[in-house]
């Protein structure tokens, strides 16, 4: 059988591949002892009485309105099956429309081609966050998916200044920085934030197409 | 009795009935609350983070992509406003859960005191770690998910997950190595 190191073994046990029973005895000993900690903390503890009526009372006071439900709706993830036949209708109707449009070109209005290439080239976009406390400051957005790994700013010399120069589409992007990997805050310099719905607020970004 | 799976009450909320909603808050306020308490907020502003993120929740129901895993959806929305709020200091209450438990759950007064003892010292070590190690042992070591379903909630890979909780692991033995001697076996 092959020595696995501790390490090993608690990674196969965290990943879920081996249970506790099959650690060594050391570290059976330290999850159990951690575990029994914790237990100590697992108290039932419940939520105040009075908050399922405040919610309801929140709710009922500030109703869904349905044009946010209709937003929400588009926005919404949602997977898309299509069969071979459908996938080959909708090849075929893409290609009409875009054969029918005036001198075959793929925006109405925007010229050759090539210009409507050009207009969608992304724009060097330089961001600057001031974080003191900061061993670390990255950058995410709707244009890199909301890569939580993010793109990360160089801390200039001497200074709680961070920086970085990011091509960015153009259009309008909603953007965080994340400090030290947890933290996500707007950016101070923007204007006012916007709510994302899930408990955080992202700045806007609007990126002008760059002159061809 | 037939008990709604939570698509069935997404559903319905989404078509209006604020009922079905509610339901859904009962379901899932317990658990969510005992994570903030244990992510270090008072009771007033755990409180205050589970009533904002449900009614959020409502507000954003089309954006829940799949009404079946409503809860890790709904989690992530507290989640994220725990980290909102303990980017602001509000996840350093005056008072903590071991006195809440001490005055609540024993009778022995020396007993008591010598068990709030400890739970001061586990929570003080848990609360000394840093939030996204602290967020990850308090979802394996009290609440009981796996690896993979802490980093779906969390937004991290698998091996980010596993580097936390090795690291809140090694914190945590180091700070409650003694407690071994006392008898903290489950």
């Amino acid at each position: 059988m092959m020595n696995r190191t501790n390490d090993e073994h608690l990674d196969a046990y965290l990943t879920g591949d081996v249970s506790l029973e099959d650690l060594p005895e050391a570290l059976q000993a330290e999850e159990r002892l951690l575990f029994g900690a914790m237990a100590m903390l697992r108290e039932d503890v419940r939520a105040p009485a009075s908050l399922k009526g405040a919610v309801m009372a929140e709710i009922a006071r500030r109703p869904r309105s349905r044009w946010r439900a209709m937003v929400d709706w588009l926005v919404r993830p949602r997977t898309v099956r299509l069969s071979p036949a459908m996938g080959l209708g909708f090849a075929v109707a893409a290609v009409a429309v875009l054969a029918l449009l005036p001198d075959g070109r793929l925006i109405p209005g925007s010229g050759d081609p090539a210009a409507a290439v050009s207009e969608a080239a992304p724009v060097l976009t330089r961001f600057v966050f001031v974080a003191p406390e900061a061993s670390q400051v990255t950058l995410t957005g709707d244009w890199v998916s909301w890569d939580t790994e993010g793109i990360r700013l160089t801390q200039l010399r001497g200074s709680d200044v961070w920086t970085v120069d990011v091509p960015v589409p153009p259009g309008v992007h909603e953007y965080s920085f994340i400090v030290d990997g947890s933290e996500w805050r707007p950016d101070p310099l923007a204007g006012e934030p916007v709510d994302d719905g899930f408990g955080r607020a992202n700045s806007v970004l609007m990126v002008a197409a760059s002159e061809a | 009795m037939h008990t709604l799976s939570d698509k069935e009450l997404v559903e319905r909320a989404r078509a209006g009935n604020r009922g079905a909603f509610g339901t859904l808050v009962e379901r899932y306020q317990d658990p969510l609350f005992r994570y903030a308490r244990h992510m270090g907020f008072g009771e007033a502003d755990a409180r205050d983070i589970l009533q904002d993120a449900f009614v959020r929740a409502f507000r954003h129901l089309e954006r829940c992509g799949d009404p079946d895993r409503f809860d890790g959806w709904l989690f992530k929305i507290t989640a994220n406003l725990c980290r909102t709020a303990a980017s602001k200091g509000a996840n350093r209450e005056e008072h903590g859960l071991d006195e809440v438990m001490l005055l609540e759950t024993d009778p022995d007064p020396a007993e008591a005191a010598e068990a709030a003892s400890r739970r001061r010292r586990i929570k003080a070590a848990l609360e000394d770690l840093p939030a996204d190690q602290r967020e990850a042992a308090v979802l394996f070591y009290i609440q009981g998910y796996g690896v993979r379903e802490i980093a779906e909630l969390a937004d991290a890979s698998q091996s980010a997950i596993k580097m936390r909780l090795k690291r809140a692991r090694e914190s945590l033995k180091a700070a409650l190595g003694p407690l071994g001697d006392e008898g903290t076996s489950a």
